[in-house]
């Protein structure tokens, strides 16, 4: 008994140490080498020697940013995935236009081939949606494993609100729901930066013609002239700060708060929200104060009439630009109405018609006899 | 030696103490661990973020299920449930959307995770369900927006003599309210920036006497509260933002402002910025047929004084700077900048029967900027009995009654006048003819 006890005693004095001392080793340890996955093999083919897309895409570098062995394969006899990855453009020609049809054939676990197909039409933005689409796929391809998709087509679908989801098809198979196809419909409006430039430039143009109109108006202006035109000029402008104007309650209390207006939706109409837009009609209004009315003094109403003011009459008339298009039936007396209402509404539409551009990414999970049927070698 | 006998027998127990606690604690997240645990929260919840993202006011308050509205411009309801039960080496879910008006229903049969390499997430499987069903919307619109249209006859009636006696104007008036957050109902929803907002405006048109009256209301945030037994007590609290202008002689033959037809008489004019106005609307009873409104601020303006318009050059001599005229050529205006304190009153009941009745009360403080003893205030009471002649068109007949006063140092004056209109109010926009509360 004393025995046992003595045997008891010390296992659990070794099993404490044990306790003590492993997770003291494993802290202190040296963390073990990450293990290197094998590097993804991609094969890029142009089947038309003619547009060699991927070709331009291989010699600008463009793929040298992915964990990828890449090999340019001018034009494959019988394409293959059995390592990784395989590109493929081709030239289409569907309804009168041009564009390239791209496929992907990625090898997923199990060395299932699924495929992965997107076109983009030829034109102005051919470039910036390629390039797009081309590094939406591949981050999905190659994140994670080689050649594996975890979750991250879905996160690719949802990282914009201009991706959408559609033609999910599911099987039932083995008792199982599996997906063996979607479509993610991609809708490339301008880019954030370009709607930035579009905005500041409907400011801008706004105070050019407001500059027209002060010219034509000259002789009632020079009154308020203080300042030469000069940078001497401007400095002594600005070391003055800024003062409550005498000019008429028509021009501070109507003819401000409207070019605010003008402004804010200049701003609105490119998709930014209230209070950006509301810097759009302070910036414009700076820019008129200091700038456009150059050797007056700046206008402190001024400044909050068409700032402040201008922003809230001008979202008055942008919800009223709203309901119109929401309630009358889309012709000629609707947009006129919403011309007199929001003109830049208008504009920026036609805009945002004249420079979006829209996509399919289709994904589908392939089966052996498909892959085939497409001259593919399944790899396992 | 007694001493290392204690030692070791102290040794001994915190050995012990440490080898349970090591079992202890090395056995506990395998007891912790639930095991093939049905995901459907995980899934919503991703699902939910999505929604956020996209804009929508999510609400996850049971589990498996979630709600969400969508306000912007227009009103989308949208419903999700998914509920899950283990099946052996599987998982079951039934996932159900409804989405204005569209249903949709799947089930979806997932192997469990972990037990076996080819196991699946179900977010991968069942999300893209539902971010498809979000391209499904169903049939039903409920109008984010209210509005309507009126015309009008409107006379003035005072003891001065201008406005003239018995002349009248031809009222055109409009007033959009965008409120989508009305159909909502859940208890309490913070409301965003542009969720409420509501311009009024008219204008008075003749050859001789022209006014234009306008005010908007913009919710900056707010928060939405909503009975919870019938719904049909609505109160919306908000911060809002505001601007309001009321602006005599718009000179209706060349349809541009012209001065001097106002500047020699008593007048009121004012442009009124509320960058910042508390506000509270509520509704209640049946159909949420009365609401009542109040809203205040203490604000930045431009405005007339009555002891400073209506008088000759000469008499402006001895006014403060301030409140002496400024001369446009042959022309002379009279305003000063103020700080101005605006209160809004409204009540009103909707439907009764075939009348709708209403109430308002609008009051204004301005106060010079600079620094002179003087103030003015304006009080507008008035009232309207609107007669449905069809579901969407009501005769109206509306009385105001104005007074002002003013002080500049020791010299007060102060005029009042009446306004009467008679008009045809008609609503338009799908609003007009949904159904829908408040």
């Amino acid at each position: 008994m004393a025995i046992f006890s003595r045997l008891l005693g010390r296992f659990i004095r070794g099993l404490a140490l044990a306790a003590l001392i492993l997770p003291a080793w494993a802290f202190l340890s040296p963390l073990p080498a990450a293990s290197k996955e094998p590097i993804v093999r991609m094969d890029l083919v142009d089947t038309d020697v003619e547009f060699p897309v991927l070709g331009d895409y291989y010699a600008k570098g463009f793929f040298k940013r992915y964990d990828a062995a890449v090999r340019y394969v001018r034009q494959a006899e019988a394409p293959t995935v059995d390592e990784g990855i395989l590109l493929v453009s081709r030239r289409l020609q569907y309804e009168g236009l041009y564009g390239v049809g791209f496929i992907l054939y990625p090898r997923n676990e199990g060395g299932l081939v699924s495929s992965i197909r997107w076109a983009i039409p030829d034109g102005r933005d051919f470039e910036r949606d390629s390039t797009e689409a081309l590094e939406g796929v591949l981050a999905v391809t190659l994140t994670g494993e080689k050649g594996k998709r975890g979750k991250s087509t879905v996160a690719y679908a949802l990282s914009s609100g201009n991706r959408r989801i559609s033609d999910l098809a599911y099987a039932e198979k083995e008792g199982e729901t599996v997906i063996t196809g979607y479509t993610v419909d991609v809708s490339a409006p301008p880019s954030p930066r370009a709607r930035f430039w579009r905005a500041l430039g409907g400011v801008v143009l706004v105070n050019a013609l407001g500059e027209i109109d002060y010219a034509m108006k000259i002789n009632s202006n020079v009154d308020d002239w203080k300042y030469p035109l000069t940078m001497k000029g401007f400095k002594r402008k600005v070391a003055d700060g800024m003062r409550l104007d005498a000019n008429n309650f028509t021009t501070n209390c109507v003819g401000h708060v409207y070019s605010g207006n003008l402004y804010y939706n200049a701003a609105r109409s490119n998709e930014y929200g209230f209070f950006g837009s509301m810097m759009f009609s302070i910036a414009g209004s700076l820019m008129w104060e200091y700038l456009g009315e150059f050797k007056e003094e700046v206008s402190l109403n001024d400044l909050l009439a068409t700032g402040i003011g201008g922003a809230i009459f001008g979202e008055a008339l942008h919800q009223t630009g709203v309901f119109v298009e929401k309630n009358m039936s889309p012709g000629l007396l609707r947009n006129a109405i919403v011309l007199i209402v929001d003109p830049f509404r208008v504009v920026n539409r036609a805009l945002d018609r004249a420079c979006t551009s829209t996509y399919k990414i289709s994904v589908s999970f392939i089966s052996p006899a498909q892959a085939a049927a497409e001259g593919l070698k399944r790899g396992r | 030696m007694m001493n290392t006998f204690t030692v070791k027998i102290l040794l001994n127990r915190l050995a012990r103490l440490a080898a349970v606690s090591a079992i202890f604690l090395l056995l506990v997240p395998a007891f912790a661990s639930p095991g093939p645990a049905v995901q459907s929260g995980r899934v919503i919840d991703d699902f939910a973020r999505v929604l956020t993202a996209r804009g929508w006011k999510v609400y996850l308050d049971e589990p498996g299920s979630l709600r969400a509205y969508r306000l912007r411009n227009d009103f989308e309801e949208l419903r999700a449930r998914l509920s899950g039960n283990a099946d052996g080496g599987f998982e079951v879910y039934d996932a159900g959307i409804s989405y204005d008006g569209m249903e949709r229903k799947r089930s979806f049969r997932i192997r469990v995770s972990g037990t076996d390499e080819t196991g699946t997430d179900p977010v991968r499987v069942v999300l893209p369900w539902f971010l498809e069903s979000l391209e499904l919307r169903g049939p039903w619109r409920r109008s984010a927006y209210r509005a309507s249209v009126s015309a009008g006859y409107n006379r003035f009636h005072e003891s001065e003599a201008y406005p003239r006696w018995r002349v009248g104007t031809l009222q055109l008036g409009a007033d959009i309210l965008h409120d989508p957050a009305r159909h909502v109902s859940e208890r309490d929803m913070r409301l965003s920036t542009g969720d409420y907002f509501h311009i009024q405006a008219y204008a008075n048109l003749s050859p001789e006497w022209k006014d234009v009256w306008y005010d908007i209301k913009l919710i900056l945030a707010g928060l939405q509260t909503i009975s919870p037994e019938d719904q049909s007590a609505r109160t919306v609290l908000g911060l809002f933002s505001g601007l309001e202008l009321f602006r005599p002689s718009m000179n209706f033959k060349e349809f541009m402002w012209s001065d001097n037809v106002y500047e020699d008489h008593p007048h009121v004019q004012f442009l009124i910025l509320k960058p910042f106005m508390p506000g509270i609307v509520r509704q209640w009873g049946p159909e949420r047929r009365y609401s009542a409104s109040a809203f205040a601020s203490a604000a930045v303006s431009v405005n007339s004084s009555l002891c400073a318009t209506n008088i000759s050059e000469a008499e402006e001599d001895g006014l403060s700077p301030i409140f002496r005229s400024k001369f446009y050529g042959d022309r002379r205006q009279n305003f000063y900048y103020g700080w101005s304190v605006p209160i809004v009153l409204s009540l009103a009941a909707d439907r009764l029967g075939p009348l709708r009745l209403g109430a308002d009360y609008r009051f204004y403080y301005f106060s010079p900027v600079e620094n002179e003893r003087a103030y003015d205030v304006l009080n507008v009471p008035g009232g309207s009995i609107g007669f449905y002649l069809s579901h969407g068109v009501l005769a109206t007949v509306a009385y105001e009654y104005w007074y002002a006063y003013s002080r500049l140092r020791s010299e007060t004056k102060n005029h009042s006048w009446h306004r009467v209109n008679f008009g045809l109010e008609c609503k338009i926009g799908s609003g007009a003819h949904s159904p829908e509360r408040g």
